[in-house]
C-alpha cells in the first residue's frame, strides 16, 4: 500500500523518498531522482496493452510505467474494439505526438501545437517545451503531444492572467506584448482548457519536474476517482511545492500506473485493447 | 406498404409486436454507440466534451418510436391510423434528436456536429489558444451559430427533453452570461 503524504508544504520534499509510491487523496505518485532514465513503451504486436507493459517493465527494469500521449483510432479499429476484449492491431492507433527513443523517431504523428518532455543524455536530464520533441540530438527518449500545466515556472490554464501592473489591453488569449509578459502569471492554452472542462474525477497522468530538488514527480489519478482533483487545483498544488515544469498525458480511462510490477491504476477495457503507448522510468 | 403488414395479417397477430420490438432493438444500437465516448472521440476521449441528450431521453425516444410503429401497424387507417402515422413522424423526429451530439474535440481542435455517430459538419478552432481566441457566436431558440472568420457552423440544439445543453461550449468561448465567478480570466484582467 502506498504511504499517504500530501503534496503540500515546505517539508514535502524531505518527507518522500525515491522511488516509493505515495498517495495524496485520489492521487498516486512517485518521486524519482532526475538522473533516472525515461523509456517509451510502444506496442507493435497484436496484444492487449497490459501485456506489452508487463513485458517492457521486466525487460527494461522499469520501476514506474504510466500511459502515454493522446491517440487516434481508425474507424476499423473502433469497430474491432466494439466486439469482445481482443486487442486491436497496433497500426489502427496513431499516437498524437512524436515518440523518440535513442534519438530516433519510433512512432506517432507530429503535434507541433502541443508540448513534449525529453530525457536527454546531457547534464540537464529532463526538458519540457512547446512543439515537437527533438530528434537527432543526444536524446535518450522523448514524448510529444502533451498538454501543459507548468512550463518554465509559468502556470498554464484557461485564459491569460496577469498580476497588477499589466496594461489594460493585455490579451485574454494569445501571446502578450513583451511589456505585459513580465506580469503574466498564467498562459492560456487550448489543450489545458479541454482537459480542465472534464469533471474532477476524470483520470489524469502527469510528468513533473522540480529543478531545485532535481526530482521527477510521476502522478496518476485513476478515472472515476470520487476524491478526484480538478486540473486547476492539481496544477496549483504542484506549483506550490516548487514544480517548475509539468505536462499531462492522456487521461480519462487511459490513465495507468504500474509501480514495481504492480498495476495500481488500470486502463478501461477499450483503452487496453487500443492503446499503444506508455512511458516508463528506471529506478537508477 | 406498412399498412399491408398490419391488420391484414389475421393469422399472424403477433407480427406487429415482433416488428416493433425488433425495430426498437435496432434503434437502440445507435443510442449505445452515441454513449460510447471512445467511438465519438475516435480514440482518447480525455480532451473531448460530448454534449448529448440524457440517456433516459434517448430511451424514451426509442420507446416512443417503437410504440408509434406498433400503432401504425395495428390500427386501420380509417380508425386512427392517420393519427398514429403522425405520432410516428413525431417519434422519428424525437429519435433523430436523441442521436444528435455536439462534440467539442480538444484533440483535433474542432467542434463537430454528429448525427447517428457520424460527423456531418464541423468547425476548427485555434489549436493553441482554443475557442476563446477567435470564435464568435449567436444563439436563437433552436440554433447556435459559431463563426470563425468566414467559416461558420450552424448547430441545431433540439427541443423538449432532447435539447442539447451547450452552456459548456459557451463558457469556453467566453459568454458573459455563463461566465463563472473564477473565470474572469476571459477578460485577461489583473488578479
Amino acid at each position: 500500500m502506498p504511504g499517504s503524504v500530501a503534496i503540500a508544504g515546505s517539508g514535502f520534499w524531505s518527507s518522500i523518498s525515491h522511488p516509493n509510491l505515495y498517495s495524496d487523496g485520489g492521487l498516486l505518485y512517485v518521486v524519482l531522482n532526475d538522473s533516472v532514465e525515461m523509456h517509451i513503451i510502444l506496442r507493435t504486436a497484436e496484444e492487449i496493452f497490459e501485456d506489452t507493459v508487463n513485458r517492457e517493465v521486466a525487460a527494461q527494469h522499469l520501476i514506474v510505467a504510466v500511459n502515454g500521449n493522446f491517440y487516434d483510432v481508425s474507424r476499423s479499429g473502433l469497430i474491432d474494439a466494439a466486439w469482445g476484449h481482443d486487442p486491436v492491431v497496433a497500426t489502427e492507433a496513431t499516437p498524437i505526438g512524436w515518440l523518440v527513443e535513442g534519438s530516433r523517431l519510433i512512432g506517432g504523428r507530429p503535434a507541433p501545437n502541443h508540448f513534449f518532455v525529453a530525457n536527454s543524455l546531457g547534464p540537464l536530464f529532463y526538458g519540457f517545451a512547446f512543439g515537437n520533441p527533438p530528434t537527432g540530438l543526444p536524446v535518450r527518449s522523448a514524448i510529444g503531444g502533451a498538454g501543459p500545466l507548468i512550463i518554465d515556472g509559468l502556470k498554464y490554464g484557461n485564459g491569460n492572467l496577469y498580476r497588477a501592473g499589466a496594461s489594460p489591453s493585455a490579451p485574454a488569449t494569445g501571446q502578450p506584448s513583451v511589456a505585459d509578459r513580465v506580469n503574466l502569471i498564467q498562459r492560456n492554452n487550448a489543450t489545458y482548457a479541454a482537459l480542465a472542462q472534464r469533471p474532477a474525477e476524470t483520470g489524469k497522468t502527469v510528468i513533473a519536474h522540480c529543478s531545485s530538488q532535481r526530482k521527477l514527480l510521476i502522478l496518476v489519478q485513476g478515472n472515476g476517482t470520487s476524491s478526484g482533483i480538478a486540473l486547476d487545483a492539481l496544477r496549483d498544488k504542484l506549483f506550490d511545492v516548487g514544480i517548475d515544469n509539468a505536462v499531462f498525458l492522456d487521461g480519462s480511462d487511459s490513465a495507468m500506473l504500474v509501480h514495481s510490477g504492480t498495476f495500481y491504476v488500470r486502463q478501461g477495457p477499450n483503452k487496453d485493447e487500443t492503446n499503444t503507448i506508455g512511458v516508463g522510468f528506471t529506478s537508477i | 406498404m406498412i399498412m399491408n403488414v398490419s391488420t391484414r395479417s389475421p393469422q399472424r397477430p403477433w407480427l406487429p409486436l415482433v416488428l416493433s420490438l425488433s425495430a426498437m432493438s435496432l434503434l437502440a444500437i445507435p443510442i449505445a454507440l452515441s454513449r460510447w465516448d471512445i467511438m465519438l472521440a475516435a480514440g482518447s476521449d480525455a480532451l473531448t466534451l460530448i454534449i448529448r441528450p440524457p440517456l433516459w431521453t434517448q430511451a424514451l425516444a426509442v420507446l416512443a418510436l417503437g410504440v408509434a410503429l406498433f400503432l401504425v401497424l395495428v390500427l386501420p387507417w380509417r380508425r386512427g391510423g392517420g393519427a398514429s402515422l403522425a405520432a410516428l413522424l413525431v417519434a422519428v423526429c424525437a429519435y433523430a434528436m436523441s442521436v444528435h451530439s455536439i462534440i467539442l474535440d480538444g484533440k483535433s481542435s474542432s467542434i463537430r456536429d454528429n448525427w447517428l455517430g457520424m460527423d456531418v459538419q464541423g468547425l476548427a478552432f485555434d489549436p493553441v489558444e482554443g475557442l476563446g481566441a477567435d470564435i464568435r457566436y449567436s444563439r436563437s431558440r433552436y440554433w447556435l451559430e459559431l463563426r470563425r472568420g468566414p467559416r461558420r457552423l450552424r448547430l441545431f440544439l433540439g427541443a423538449g427533453p432532447w435539447r442539447l445543453p451547450v452552456v459548456g461550449i459557451l463558457s469556453l468561448i467566453g459568454d458573459p452570461g455563463t461566465r463563472s465567478g473564477d473565470s474572469a480570466a476571459w477578460q485577461g484582467r489583473v488578479f
